[in-house]
């Protein structure tokens, strides 16, 4: 039943033929951002954000974008943010209002409340749509713009009934609802006129719970061993289960953006990740004893580390050259759903 | 003339030529490439070049989305200065200033650590007092939902609720404005607890935990003083506020990290423990108008601290530790309880050993 579908997103893709495969050639991701130079930016954007009661936060915002696209370089081009900050402050009020005007009616008339709770359940497939065509449009490489087209049921599917199906099945097909959505997000992305595929199978996903779940009841036996056999030794236990607690969450992030990413392809050009769980837990561990220790201000700089990381572990697989995207139409989006997905806390 | 070398990318193909800007003092610009050859004069009103960023390419939007980037930042400033009479170098030369980095940084913390100590919880207070609109009594059926989840009926004599009912009658009365209303359940521990609409829930192993009347009073009064100075809804207020705070701050950084998360939650139970203390104050002073010994609130203090500790030594040895709590150590209130009532010298402050019936 995945691979229902799937004719439909290659097709559209520019066949350059078979035998240029042959003279591909592999290009990393290369994050040039530096922590110090990225922490300046990142205090002088709050100091201005306190200083204007907020209103700044929008250029805030662009500004810290624009350093993370610019900095991204492949094949020896840097991507670029284009977003105008007036269209975030617009998109930032209307959303501010809202949630007020939300958790306002949902205290005094609940029986508004809960309509306006329901009215949100179904807004909210239309402003994820919203909120990942702004990103996609307001995100180019080599001056070509990305898209993003989804529609309304597919939105709504992947972000309820999937997920929902997974839980009635008591999460066995939870790997399942994540492919779908994997794929929603990919298959209707374009780099300008030409389409991404996303070709994964529900095993793939499946493995990577598969192995979590082995290796806790493993671990959770263990510790449980342990505990009733030497009650002294019960934080011995609990240690067990917090070092098992952090590798699954790095062994999860890791092989699932390796799968994200080997799984994706842009027309020809395939892409291929090699994410680690040593170099990821070491990333982690870092950053996290660096905040932790500058009470949050090596936060910019550890979002640089981990930007880095990731970068220069994803590549992709140049069949022929980058040259031959073509534009597409344009078209304006605006920046209310994202800004709706930031103050309602439904991202992507 | 102000010659500036670059790329160009037309925005129709992503095919990238080298080539150059040409500048000249009377407001003509020129694009300059070289395969294939062309030498366009660009409108001046088009062109766009976007603020310095760090080390990042500087980006000349040139009208109809075509881009020419460059490294020479000192070119493309003097490329704005021409077509504008002014630069917008404004922003990097704050980024680069170590003076303006250092005030940023101080003013930053102190901001933080002023606006999470003493804007946070003031101005939740005023918003609570001043505008009950928002934070509504009106939504009442908190119970209820606690009835379906947690509770279980009580199981206590009817003579019991009654005589403990008559007990508070006159504290309820005196709190009228209040709208307090008593329940029993079960089903929770010994435990006391207020909600917001004015519901005052007593567990059945709590009215059993309680030796003597005034302990009942003792605690009664501390519920009240949660719901005087309207906790509840000041802490959804507080919580609300740094949330926002947070995400204005640290938004672009990403939200729902662990990072972030963690100090959200400590600073949230921190202020879980102000309340407590600002409804033990309530108490200890309506305890003392009332003409009740305090000793009875330090004894019941005791009393639930060595109940839950029992309760919890069943299942581990560990102890919750202080910044993980929601209420002050027990050891901590009774001191601030027997101080209280050492200042007013009305007592003797003794150990609190319960009082005989």
């Amino acid at each position: 039943m995945i691979e229902n579908g799937m004719g439909t997103a290659s097709d559209s893709v520019q066949q350059t033929g078979s035998s240029e495969k042959a003279a591909g050639k592999l290009a990393i991701f290369d994050f040039r951002g530096d922590g110090l130079e990225y922490f300046k930016i990142w205090i002088v954007n709050i100091l201005l954000t306190i200083v204007t009661l907020g209103i700044y936060s929008a250029w805030a915002t662009v500004r810290n974008h624009r350093y993370f696209y610019s900095n991204l370089y492949l094949d020896g081009n840097n991507f670029s943010y284009l977003a105008e900050p007036m269209q975030i402050l617009k998109g930032r009020v209307i959303a501010v209002i809202a949630f007020i005007a939300y958790y306002y009616a949902l205290t005094n008339y609940p029986v508004y409340g809960l309509l306006a709770t329901a009215a949100l359940v179904f807004a909210i497939p239309y402003f994820y749509n919203q909120s990942l065509a702004f990103n996609a449009r307001m995100s180019a490489y080599k001056n070509i713009q990305f898209r993003f087209k989804g529609s309304y049921g597919e939105a709504f599917m992947v972000l309820y009934i999937w997920p929902l199906v997974g839980v009635l099945t008591l999460g066995i097909l939870i790997p399942l609802s994540m492919l779908k959505m994997h794929q929603y997000v990919v298959r209707n992305s374009a780099y300008g006129t030409c389409n991404f595929s996303y070709e994964a199978k529900h095993f793939d996903y499946a493995k990577i719970f598969l192995v979590l779940l082995g290796a806790g009841l493993t671990i959770g036996g263990l510790s449980w061993f342990i505990t009733l056999m030497f009650s002294d030794a019960a934080i011995l236990g609990i240690v067990l289960f917090s070092v098992f607690y952090f590798a699954a969450f790095i062994y999860f992030m890791v092989q699932m953006s390796n799968l994200y990413f080997r799984s994706s392809s842009l027309g020809e050009h395939q892409f291929d990740a090699n994410l680690d769980m040593s170099g990821m837990a070491k990333v982690v561990l870092i950053n996290a004893l660096l905040i932790v220790l500058t009470l949050g201000l090596y936060l910019p700089a550890a979002k640089v580390r981990m930007t880095k990381y990731i970068a220069e572990n994803v590549a992709l697989n140049i069949s022929g050259s980058l040259d031959h995207f073509i534009a597409a139409e344009q078209e304006s989006v605006s920046a209310l759903g994202e800004q709706m997905g930031q103050v309602f806390d439904f991202g992507t | 003339m102000l010659k500036i070398q670059g790329r160009y990318l037309s925005g129709k193909t992503s095919r990238q030529q080298f080539g150059c800007l040409e500048a000249f003092e009377n407001q003509t610009v020129y694009l300059v490439t070289s395969d294939p050859e062309s030498r366009a004069r660009i409108g001046t009103g088009d062109i766009k070049v976007a603020s310095r960023l760090g080390s990042t390419p500087r980006e000349i939007y040139l009208g109809e989305n075509q881009l020419f980037t460059t490294d020479d930042h000192d070119a493309a400033d003097q490329l704005v200065l021409i077509l504008r009479g002014k630069n917008n170098a404004f922003l990097h030369k704050l980024e680069s200033n170590l003076t303006v980095i250092f005030v940023a940084l101080v003013l930053t913390v102190l901001f933080v650590a002023g606006a999470t100590i003493y804007g946070v919880p003031k101005a939740a207070e005023v918003i609570a007092h001043k505008f009950p609109g928002f934070t509504s009594e009106k939504f009442s059926d908190g119970l209820a939902v606690l009835d379906q989840t947690l509770f279980e009926p009580s199981q206590l004599e009817a003579e019991q609720k009654q005589r403990v009912e008559q007990l508070f009658r006159p504290f309820l009365d005196a709190h009228a404005q209040l709208n307090p209303r008593i329940y029993f359940r079960s089903g929770i521990g010994a435990n006391a607890f207020a909600l917001p609409n004015g519901e005052i829930i007593f567990t059945d192993e709590f009215v059993e935990l309680a030796e003597h009347d005034n302990e009942l009073i003792a605690v009664l009064l501390h519920e009240l003083g949660h719901l005087k100075h309207k906790h509840i809804a000041r802490r959804a207020i507080q919580d609300a506020m740094i949330t926002l705070m947070t995400l204005f701050i640290i938004g672009d950084i990403g939200s729902a990290d662990l990072v972030t998360a963690i100090p959200i939650l400590l600073l949230d139970l921190s202020y879980s423990r102000e309340f407590e203390r600002e409804a033990d104050h309530y108490a200890v002073e309506q305890l003392l108008a009332a003409d009740i010994p305090v000793e009875y609130f330090a004894s019941i203090m005791q009393k639930l601290y060595e109940h839950g500790k029992a309760q919890q030594d069943d299942e581990t040895d560990f102890e919750m530790p202080r910044y993980l709590s929601t209420h002050p150590a027990s050891e901590e209130r009774i001191t601030l309880i027997q101080e209280r009532v050492f200042k007013d010298g009305s007592q003797k402050p003794e150990q609190a050993t319960p009082p005989t019936q």
